[in-house]
């Protein structure tokens, strides 16, 4: 045994004589203490793999519609129609998500703008964390300042959600001037008497802007006894159709002035139905305007987009309600047993004449649209003026197929008397025409 | 309570059962841990460690007989860890007080050893010291280390040459 190996001796009788100390096991155990059986490591890392595994294929699979998704706006499906569904879902719009918190705590969040060559909508949310959205007191419009004009809200919808800490709303502008890039949307809340006005700055995203599908000339006439209703240009644009027109020009404005023929001169956009057919699919009307410039009477009828695969395009006047002249007198008799009037081929039916509180009553009824725009009373040869109608109500009748809408109303004259005349001078009613003008396409 | 019973249990989470497989070999953990550490505080201190690590891991383990060379696997590469923290941290006392046993000549000797040691490559040492200061065999030395058996072998023969090269050729100097 040399030297050599008592190196190992020693090592190995040092290793020898050692024993664990007695405060091993406590050391132990103090060191587990606290320690909780831990999630399975492989399970956790399976786990893992798994979420990993999944979230990729999801997006992967999904990629083009998360990219969408990205430019979405969320949570207005509610109150887009199918249109700007579609177009929402197509990622069509510019996100904005600027903010402006008024004083009252409600915050005013633009999440996005959708332009195109008809209008421009705003996406907004207006938001109260207290849950109280529905009683801020906002003021209903909305104006966006440009670098030259001003523009006024054309229309706007919204919905209250459920909680009432939100309001989502789509606002409908007219498009701004091409040359307008940097806009501030100003809404305005009062707040103890005093006003708050939000301002949002935004700048708009031409490149985002989706401009028009179908923009035509039409200039076409609707001549239906007498009565023209003028179709001036249609403008289709992904988010609506839009069709300009005039019902009289300035010229026949003065005309009919001149003769006393002012059929139309108190047409509403009530008194005529026009229809937009694409493919032969009549089109939802979305709304509509009607004023006076020197151009004469000019309106304007709001459509749904126009398919993408338009084959042909009518538009159809299905009726007109005019406004004629009459000039004829009906003698009355108290009581429920007078005949029905037949004026200009209308049927205008008396239900009942009677006194009441100093006043003559007639109740009549006719079809609805048909109104006696100018009629007096003769009691006992005294002209008196029409007072008021009162208690109308439309009733639904069934004729054949289609049905139509019976107006009945109660007409007040001042005063009584022995014998009654009705004098109609002129009266207003629809005509059902249906006449188609053809836009071509191509 | 035999041995898969217990790894059984410890695998179910019974803290208790864990450290009666551990006590039960306690002075072979101890002595072991106590080859790489020299020092009880640093033995206790790994095998605190390890038995964290058992605790955490056993799940992993699937065969249960084979319980110890799997701990003691795990307990070496604790001592292995504490070393490298060791290496980064300068202790203000560098010098452990002196213990009884601690007599001149031994200090001596054991600073000639430490010179023959110095020659060896960590891993030489290693071996050597778990061949002969524990009596392991080659197969376990293979594993605990986790390493082949060829390889046990071969760091064995080269460090005993080493050692009879620098205290042979010192010996003979000193006959």
């Amino acid at each position: 045994m040399n030297k050599f190996e008592n190196i190992f001796e020693e090592g190995k009788a040092e290793i020898d004589r050692l024993s664990a100390p007695d405060d091993l096991e406590k050391r132990l155990r103090s060191a587990l203490a606290n320690r909780r059986v831990p999630r399975r490591p492989l399970q956790q890392w399976k786990l893992r793999t798994a979420v990993a595994l999944i979230a990729f294929s999801l997006i992967a699979y999904n990629y083009d519609a998360l990219a969408y998704y990205g430019k979405q706006f969320l949570g207005y499906d509610q109150i887009m129609n199918g249109t700007l569904k579609q177009l929402n879902e197509l990622g069509k719009g510019q996100l904005i998500s600027k903010s402006y918190t008024f004083k009252n705590g409600f915050i005013l969040t633009l999440d996005g703008v959708m332009l195109d060559s008809n209008q421009l909508l705003l996406f907004s949310t207006l938001k109260d964390p207290a849950g109280k959205v529905d009683q801020g007191d906002m003021m209903p419009r909305m104006t966006i300042k440009g670098l030259i004009g001003e523009y006024m809200e054309n229309n706007s919808t919204g919905q209250i959600g459920a909680d009432k800490t939100e309001i989502k709303s789509v606002t409908s502008f007219a498009p701004p001037k091409f040359f307008e890039k940097k806009l501030t949307l100003t809404v305005s809340m009062i707040e103890k008497g005093t006003m708050d006005n939000g301002n949002i700055p935004f700048t708009l995203d031409r490149n985002t802007a989706m401009g028009y599908t179908l923009k035509k000339d039409i200039n076409q006439t609707f001549d239906v006894d007498g009565s023209k209703i003028h179709i001036n240009s249609i403008l289709s644009s992904p988010t609506k159709t839009v069709i300009d027109g005039s019902v009289m020009n300035i010229l026949e404005l003065a005309e009919a002035k001149l003769s006393g023929e002012e059929r139309l001169a108190h047409i509403s956009l009530d008194s005529f139905d026009l229809r937009l057919y694409a493919n032969d699919k009549e089109l939802t009307k979305q709304g509509g305007g009607m004023g006076t410039s020197l151009q004469g009477i000019i309106f304007n009828e709001d459509y749904d987009a126009l398919p993408t695969d338009l084959q042909k395009l009518e538009i159809k006047l299905v009726s007109l309600g005019t406004d004629h002249q009459v000039n004829q007198s009906y003698t009355l008799k108290p009581g429920s047993d007078n005949p029905a009037l037949s004026i200009l081929g209308q049927t205008i039916e008396i239900k009942k004449v009677y006194p009441s509180e100093g006043d003559t009553c007639i109740t009549l009824s006719s079809e609805d649209g048909v109104v006696l725009t100018k009629v007096y009373l003769l009691i006992d040869g005294r002209r008196v003026s029409l007072n008021n109608t009162q208690d109308d109500h439309y009733d639904k009748i069934a004729e054949g197929k289609s049905g139509k809408i019976i107006h009945t109303r109660t007409l007040h004259f001042p005063g009584t008397g022995q014998t009654l005349e009705l004098d109609v001078q002129r009266m207003t009613y629809v005509k059902t025409y249906n006449e188609v003008v053809n836009i071509p396409v191509k | 309570m035999d041995l898969e019973e217990l790894v059984k249990r410890a695998k179910a989470g019974d803290q208790e059962a864990l450290v009666r497989l551990v006590m039960a070999k306690k002075e072979e953990f101890y002595r072991l841990a106590y080859v790489y550490l020299g020092n009880n505080e640093d033995v206790l201190d790994a095998m605190e460690d390890m038995i964290v690590l058992l605790f955490e891991n056993i799940r992993r383990l699937k065969n249960g007989a084979s319980f110890y060379s799997w701990s003691k696997t795990i307990l070496v590469n604790c001592c292995h860890s504490t070393l490298r923290k060791q290496k980064k941290v300068i202790a203000m006392e560098e010098v452990p007080e002196g213990s009884y046993q601690d007599v001149f000549a031994e200090k001596e000797e054991q600073i000639a050893l430490k010179k023959h040691w110095a020659k060896l490559s960590e891993r030489q040492r290693e071996v050597l010291k778990l061949r002969f200061y524990l009596d392991l065999d080659y197969e376990s030395i293979a594993q605990i280390l986790n390493i082949p058996l060829g390889t046990v072998k071969s760091r064995i023969h080269n460090g005993l040459r080493l050692l009879k090269q620098s205290i042979g050729g010192e010996w003979v100097e000193q006959i």
